[in-house]
């Protein structure tokens, strides 16, 4: 069951329009483009929660339709041509769920894709901190009295499990056939979602059956991002005994200047916790996860 | 491909190492704006989705109006800042 059929409707997802989360965005849909996937089949949800608009000097694609999360549900149920879908999210997260105004927690997510009968497949790929809170949840509806499985059947797989999941400096620039996509080819991915979109592209048969399927997928895209992570971890060892050796406080008549160092602080404080967890990846539905190729 | 301005780090003079850090990681993003009402206010630096302090051309921080009115006319790179490190996707750093 291919997922990149004229059947399947793919979204992107992201609470927050901070430039590296477009750019994760732009990536996944030049890898959706390089494959040939139609881009009227393309749904991008991004919230802008200071309400200026930032997304005015970033160009995805023409023809591209955006909205803002709250409307997911209303624009999911239009969609009746599709059987097929698949969202990737982006953005931060909390304990409570997907940061994004209002909050999308795991149960409401689960009812909008349990309500969508049209659906035959759903796939989500959940990229933000503490993915976690979406797993062990009933990824299958029932019919009450045959007990059958009902549509849609719903994998998901989560970049982080109760904790942080990161982004890294990545570029592209040089790696063909990325070099040609019409995006940032540098930025700060999301280290698990740039993994993953870029199999879509240039899909792998990790456990050598002749297909390349999600389950494919998921594997490569933590295999590759442990891989990085391992380099990354030095750097930030190193950041911490800087930061230890910084002077706590900055002497300034500027209280702006004052709130902003101690804002960067807290921020490098923020970050280096970042490396004292594994970045866990869980997958929900596996079974399933194995008849989903692209 | 969004609208681009490439500048190096040393015009933002006012700013800290701790601040042009997170700049350059991307955990930062600096925008070229323009606010009719404080002509001295140049660019936007985001900390957060939520957070934004207002600079001046040098990059020292201008204590505004919380809900001040701006158009965003350039995303702003930050040259030679090719730094490798992790940045936490979280909504509790904010």
């Amino acid at each position: 069951m291919s997922l990149l059929g004229d059947d399947s409707l793919w979204v992107f997802l992201s609470g927050s329009d901070e430039s590296r989360f477009l750019d994760d965005i732009s990536f996944g849909i030049e890898c959706l483009f390089y494959r040939g996937f139609p881009l009227d089949n393309v749904a991008l949800f991004i919230d802008q929660p200071i309400g200026a608009n930032f997304r005015q000097v970033y160009t995805f694609r023409p023809g591209l339709n955006i909205y803002r999360t709250a409307d997911l549900h209303e624009e999911l149920f239009k969609r009746t041509n599709y059987t097929k879908l698949v969202i990737i999210v982006t953005g931060h997260g909390s304990s409570l769920g997907i940061d994004a105004s209002p909050v999308i927690k795991p149960y409401h997510l689960l009812h909008v894709l349990k309500s969508l009968g049209h659906l035959q497949q759903v796939l989500v790929v959940l990229g933000q901190c503490f993915a976690g809170t979406f797993n062990f949840v009933e990824a299958r509806s029932f019919d009450p009295v045959t007990k059958a499985v009902l549509n849609p059947e719903i994998c998901i797989l989560g970049a982080a499990d109760l904790t942080t999941s990161v982004s890294v400096p990545l570029s592209y620039a040089s790696i063909f056939p990325f070099n040609r996509f019409s995006c940032t080819l540098k930025w700060t991915a999301n280290l698990y979602l740039a993994h993953f979109m870029e199999g879509v592209a240039t899909p792998k048969d990790i456990d050598g059956d002749g297909r390349c399927t999600v389950l494919d997928m998921y594997k490569s895209a933590g295999i590759e991002t442990n891989q990085l992570l391992s380099q990354v971890r030095a750097t930030a060892m190193q950041e911490l005994v800087e930061l230890l050796q910084q002077p706590m406080v900055v002497a300034s008549s500027s209280t702006e200047l004052v709130k902003l160092f101690q804002q960067a602080r807290e921020d490098a404080i923020a970050r280096i916790d970042a490396i004292l967890v594994n970045q866990n990846f869980w997958i929900l539905n596996a079974n399933y996860a194995r008849t989903l190729e692209f | 491909m969004p609208a681009t301005l490439l500048i190096d780090r040393q015009q933002l003079s006012k700013l800290s190492k701790e601040v042009l850090r997170p700049l350059g990681l991307g955990q930062y993003s600096l925008y070229k704006i323009e606010v009719p009402s404080v002509p001295e206010v140049v660019y936007a630096l985001r900390t957060s989705a939520t957070k934004i302090f207002f600079l001046k051309v040098d990059g020292e921080p201008v204590s505004v109006n919380e809900h001040l009115d701006f158009r965003v006319l350039e995303r702003v790179v930050i040259d030679n800042s090719a730094e490798q490190f992790f940045v936490p996707n979280s909504a509790v750093s904010r």
